[in-house]
């Protein structure tokens, strides 16, 4: 009995042991993962590498900028007049950026109208009108295809600007519009079209389904100004 | 015959404790039976990201360095000219709204992961969010209508440029390469954010309910965004005025 009662102690002692060997081993975490997982992995440290990239051009860039400042002030010569063209570079592609200026420059105009075909006994309304989702994916398409400004009916697009439903109106930019949808985007024009209408391209879904879709290239684009105030609440810079 | 009760449990726990050490040994010789894969793989990847991380955060304090070399030069130099002077500070709030500053402020952090893998759909191969990735345009579309100031996905900061798009296996965004889980950092008023998102019949609704994405919303006081990494330059645009 006592013999009993001894190898079973002793056994519960190494059933706890190996047990707890186990949960040290895991860490909390799935002992195995899916392969899907280190795929996720692999695709982060490549995104990383790339962005790594970028920052490397950013830092030759200001590199260079700084000795050709260094050389300027080690000859002695007046700092200003490189200075300023300097800084004329920056405001010009910032103020570009902000959208706070209006820009010209080749590109396409894309014309999208709700569908003017019968419904099917089966389709909704919805199969033939143009949402806030497709003039989303659109700008997706042609900000992908290297557009460097855009508007949508006149209202241009900026880092904050949002596109949402709101019945039978879209409001953009805090103001509403209705069809038709006239979308223009500076940059390179056939890369943009092509983007659109090319196979499997938004356009030619767009068409497929019956709403009217239009890609015109175009070498003289107007693109106004962001007409709101990048006035920030929430927002600042930190100060390095 | 009271030995023999104890020889029995005896053996039923030694055949117990053999099978579990033959079930451990056997898992994790064979990683490709059943595509699992040991933890530890993982681990080295993750190792491997974090120095990835660390390595781009010292080419960012070089950049960082230098920039403030380069400001200290042009302060100097635009001291006594007001026209560089205001020239200076203009470009200062282009910058921005260009999205090429550092930036914090209150705001929420929406985390999104793909399904929790089970046996009918095991999720294998391919990710829901990276095949639906107009689900995270729609996201920040929303986050922008709530008032949202600067918006990043993963460290890559959404800017008037910015394009979410599938190339071959990968969502792109900035041309950099992302994958879930995707962490969506927003600054703005935290509450209006986030009522806006989990409104019913919402955005985050409809990634649970109808494509089982595991969304997680958390409100925080301040948070940080980085800048756009990428140099801005326009090849096409130009700006409008200058021919007046």
């Amino acid at each position: 009995m006592k013999r009993t009662l001894l190898f079973m102690t002793i056994f519960c002692f190494l059933i706890g042991f190996s047990a707890v060997v186990l949960a040290q081993t895991s860490q909390g975490q799935n002992l195995y993962v899916s392969p899907k997982i280190l795929d996720d992995y692999r695709i982060t440290i490549d995104g990383e590498k790339k962005d790594m990239e970028k920052l490397k051009v950013l830092v030759e860039e200001s590199r260079s900028k700084l000795s050709e400042y260094e050389a300027i002030v080690a000859a002695d010569r007046d700092i200003g007049a490189e200075l300023k063209k300097q800084l004329e570079e920056d405001h010009e592609r910032y103020l570009i950026a902000s959208g706070d200026a209006a820009v010209k420059g080749p590109g396409v105009v894309v014309y999208i109208d709700d569908g003017k075909r019968e419904l099917e006994s089966w389709e909704s309304p919805n199969d033939i009108l143009v949402h806030d989702q497709d003039i989303l994916l659109i700008l997706n398409d042609l900000k992908a295809a290297g557009a460097e400004a855009i508007s949508v009916n006149g209202q241009r697009i900026v880092d904050v600007t949002s596109v949402s439903c709101s019945g039978y109106t879209v409001r953009i930019n805090g103001q509403f519009f209705a069809r038709p949808f006239r979308i223009q985007a500076i940059g390179d024009g056939s890369r943009m079209s092509a983007a659109l209408i090319g196979p499997g391209g938004y356009g030619t879904e767009l068409k497929d389904w019956g709403l009217i879709f239009k890609v015109t290239v175009t070498d003289d684009i107007l693109i106004p100004a962001y007409t709101e105030n990048h006035g920030y609440r929430s927002m600042q810079a930190v100060a390095q | 015959m009271k030995n023999k009760s104890g020889i029995i449990v005896i053996g039923v726990l030694a055949l117990l404790i053999g099978l579990l050490i033959s079930v451990q040994i056997g898992t994790a010789k064979s990683s490709d039976v059943g595509g699992l894969i040991p933890v530890s793989k993982a681990a080295s990847l993750e190792q491997e990201l974090k120095e990835q991380r660390a390595e781009k955060e010292a080419i960012m304090q070089e950049y960082l360095d230098l920039e403030e070399r380069l400001k200290t030069i042009e302060e100097q130099t635009s001291s006594e000219d007001a026209l560089l002077q205001s020239m200076g500070s203009d470009i200062e709030k282009y910058k921005m709204s260009a999205g090429v500053v550092d930036v914090k402020g209150p705001g929420v952090v929406v985390t999104v992961d793909d399904p929790v893998p089970t046996e009918e759909n095991p999720g294998d191969g391919y990710s829901t969010i990276m095949l639906r990735y107009d689900l995270l345009l729609a996201l920040v579309n929303k986050l922008k209508d709530a008032g949202a100031e600067a918006i990043s996905i993963n460290g890559q900061r959404i800017v008037t440029s910015t394009e979410i798009s599938l190339a071959g296996e990968n969502v792109n965004i900035n041309a950099v390469p992302t994958a879930p889980p995707y962490k969506i950092k927003a600054i703005g008023n935290p509450d209006t954010i986030e009522s806006t998102l989990t409104i019913r019949y919402g955005i985050v609704e409809t990634m649970r309910n109808n494509y089982a994405l595991r969304v997680n919303i958390s409100k925080e006081k301040e948070l940080t965004i980085p800048r756009y990494s990428g140099v801005i330059k326009f090849r096409y645009a130009k700006l409008a005025e200058e021919e007046e």
